[in-house]
């Protein structure tokens, strides 16, 4: 499922606010539902209620009453998409029942009005089909992987780590991981057997190369989620995923193994914070590979070095399929790597209201957008996306007007060929060093 | 930085008041935004010999034809909201000489509240002053948009014109890039030759001190 708008006439801080979810006009993709949104907005302004909103109207309704009394979200519409199905979504809490309904509105199929039973039975008959329909990444993450359920999250359509055991993450391979680890046991036997009984070294030969053929298929799951899921992230840690495990039942195994470059490994409680984030914000995408989800994160780069999160939102997006994600950030990092009609930018109006900035004028169209990210610097980004006004220090403008003052009296000892003199070489050394301290950025700024 | 002509001409009452204080060689009294009642006689009468531009930087604050003289009364000018704040040039004479007509500019809140404030600095950069001339002093460096000191100056005069540059705010980043994002395209606009230069200066409504070195230092390097 997919949300294409959220309108919210009043709701807390929210006034008038319609967000559009599509992309706009002259884009290959214009009318459907953005891919990726990026949520920005200083604190106050509601990133994380919109990504409760957007959970709440798609898939865990009674926890967003859990939060806010119901009553409060009568003047909050969500649109959403399920492939060819069509809805508008209004909550209505039933006094005598006692309990929380979606209101539906607008309800189409392929464009063309249908009646109310014929779009519930689509969207029923659509849902069944899903594997992981909605996953929930809070900021407040919590890192114990020991905890766990016993149960497996592959089990669950819901997946909300707000509530859910980290540990059950693992419990999704752990089968598997027990499957290839007998079966790698029992080549080895039969090797072993060969050695004992037969000498004879061609049959050893064979039976080697079936425990190599073995190893070297894709069958191994540890090797697989190394090489395509936490490898290329744990390597900027200067860590890897550890393959060889040592274990009789699954329950030795305990969750995934982290060790350092020289073989070390590294005990769960002595794992980085940015480490367990990477290591519990992939994994569930990678062992789920979720089709048709909604996904949202609420501060993806909590803990992370710039350089991963430059690398996590492509990433994370690759490991799905026509899934839709919500990032709610403060990175200007993150933001970057956003196309300026996946960005919604709360801000505060002069009368305490949020609203959206909007980075087009006239009619929402690609060629109308006058803020577009990537053509940004991130001292432009700060300015221009996140409204920091001031991107340098007055220490930084004072030393740039120093050194072209200095540049100007070399220029001028120049003109008057006294570069020889000693005083022409003191402003240069000056100059030299002053320019190094500034990295030479001062000419463009 | 302009010069300015800083004719006492509008706030009458004020200056009937402060002229009396100084004949009588009394002390001031204790200088308070709120409390005064010529306050916005002072603002609204430097509003207007600033053109409605911050003192030092050039930023626009307010249309200079909500204060002109048609719109006061009796030599007053009523409560209005105005963007930028009242400053005083010295703060040191903000004890003793707290309503001194030659101290008072009005400025970009940023720049006073941010980068200003109390420092200390060489009183060489006075708007007002009778020797002022910005071209004197100052020079633009239109690849950075910086203000720098008129390389005509002596070595030793330049330091000391770069220290109150700073304070004063003239390149505190954030009008930095106002002044870049204004200027850059009028003065493309001469460059490559859609404009001349008369024609922009009659649409400029703030920096045009910056302009007018932008073209300078165009000239130079062409």
């Amino acid at each position: 499922m997919k949300i294409t708008k959220i309108h919210i006439e009043e709701f807390h801080q929210f006034k008038n606010l319609e967000i559009d979810l599509t992309y706009p006009l002259g884009h290959a993709k214009a009318g459907q539902p953005l891919d990726k949104v990026c949520i920005i907005g200083q604190s106050g302004t509601g990133k994380t209620t919109l990504l409760k909103i957007i959970g709440g109207y798609t898939y865990t309704i009674n926890d967003l009453f859990n939060e806010y009394p119901h009553h409060e979200f009568e003047k909050v519409k969500v649109f959403r998409k399920l492939n060819d199905l069509e809805n508008s979504i209004r909550v209505i809490h039933d006094n005598i029942k006692k309990e929380n309904i979606y209101g539906w509105e607008n309800y189409k199929i392929g464009n063309l009005k249908v009646e109310f039973e014929e779009a519930v039975n689509k969207h029923h008959e659509y849902l069944e089909k899903i594997k992981t329909q909605f996953i929930f990444f809070p900021a407040d993450l919590r890192y114990d992987f020991v905890d766990s359920s016993g149960k497996s999250l592959s089990d669950n359509k819901i997946i909300d780590f707000r509530k859910e055991k980290l540990g059950d993450i693992w419990n999704i391979v752990l089968s598997d991981i027990q499957k290839s680890q007998e079966e790698e046991l029992k080549l080895r036997n039969q090797i072993s057997k060969i050695a004992e009984k037969e000498k004879d070294i061609n049959k050893i030969n064979i039976a080697v190369k079936k425990l190599e053929r073995f190893k070297n298929k894709k069958n191994n799951p540890i090797s697989d989620i190394a090489d395509n899921c936490l490898d290329p992230l744990l390597k900027n840690f200067n860590l890897r995923v550890k393959r060889e495990l040592d274990f009789q039942t699954k329950e030795d195994i305990g969750f995934i193994k982290i060790e350092d470059l020289e073989g070390n490994e590294i005990p769960h409680g002595l794992l980085s914070t940015g480490t367990k984030q990477v290591l519990l914000t992939a994994l569930p995408l990678y062992l789920l590979k979720p089709e048709d989800a909604l996904i949202l994160y609420d501060e993806p780069e909590r803990s992370l070095y710039p350089s991963i999160q430059k690398l996590i939102i492509d990433f994370y997006t690759s490991l799905t399929k026509n899934s839709q994600f919500f990032f709610a950030t403060h990175s200007p990092i993150i933001a970057s790597c956003f196309e300026p009609w996946e960005i919604v930018e709360l801000k505060f109006n002069s009368k305490g209201n949020v609203v959206q900035e909007l980075y087009y004028e006239n009619e929402r169209h690609v060629d109308n957008y006058k803020i577009i990210p990537s053509y940004l610097t991130y001292d432009l980004i700060l300015s221009k996306v996140f409204d920091i006004d001031q991107t340098h220090s007055n220490e930084r403008s004072d030393k740039i007007a120093e050194v072209l003052m200095l540049r100007n009296q070399l220029k001028d000892f120049k003109l008057n060929n006294k570069l020889g003199t000693v005083k022409a070489k003191k402003i240069y050394a000056a100059y030299k060093d002053l320019s190094s301290k500034l990295f030479w950025d001062f000419d463009i700024n | 930085m302009r010069k300015i002509d800083k004719k006492l001409e509008l706030a009458t009452a004020y200056k009937k008041w402060i002229d009396k204080l100084t004949a009588e060689n009394k002390n001031h009294p204790v200088y308070s935004s709120s409390k005064n009642k010529y306050y916005y006689d002072i603002v609204a009468n430097l509003l207007w010999v600033q053109s409605g531009l911050c003192a030092y930087t050039e930023m626009f604050l307010m249309n200079p034809a909500d204060v002109r003289p048609e719109n006061w009364k009796n030599g007053a000018f009523t409560k209005f909201d105005f963007m930028g704040q009242l400053d005083h040039y010295d703060s040191k004479l903000k004890t003793s000489k707290g309503w001194d007509w030659n101290n008072f500019f009005v400025v970009h809140t940023d720049v006073n509240t941010k980068v200003k404030r109390d420092k200390k600095f060489n009183g060489i950069l006075k708007p007002d002053k009778v020797d002022y001339d910005p071209f004197y002093f100052l020079q633009y460096d239109f690849k950075t948009h910086f203000f720098i000191p008129n390389k005509t100056r002596t070595i030793q005069e330049q330091v000391l014109i770069l220290e109150d540059i700073g304070v004063l705010g003239l390149n505190y980043k954030p009008i930095i890039d106002y002044r870049k994002e204004y200027l850059k395209p009028l003065v493309d606009e001469v460059d490559l030759g859609f404009s001349s230069i008369e024609e922009i200066r009659n649409k400029l409504i703030k920096f045009y001190t910056a302009f007018e070195m932008s073209i300078i230092d165009l000239k130079d390097n062409t």
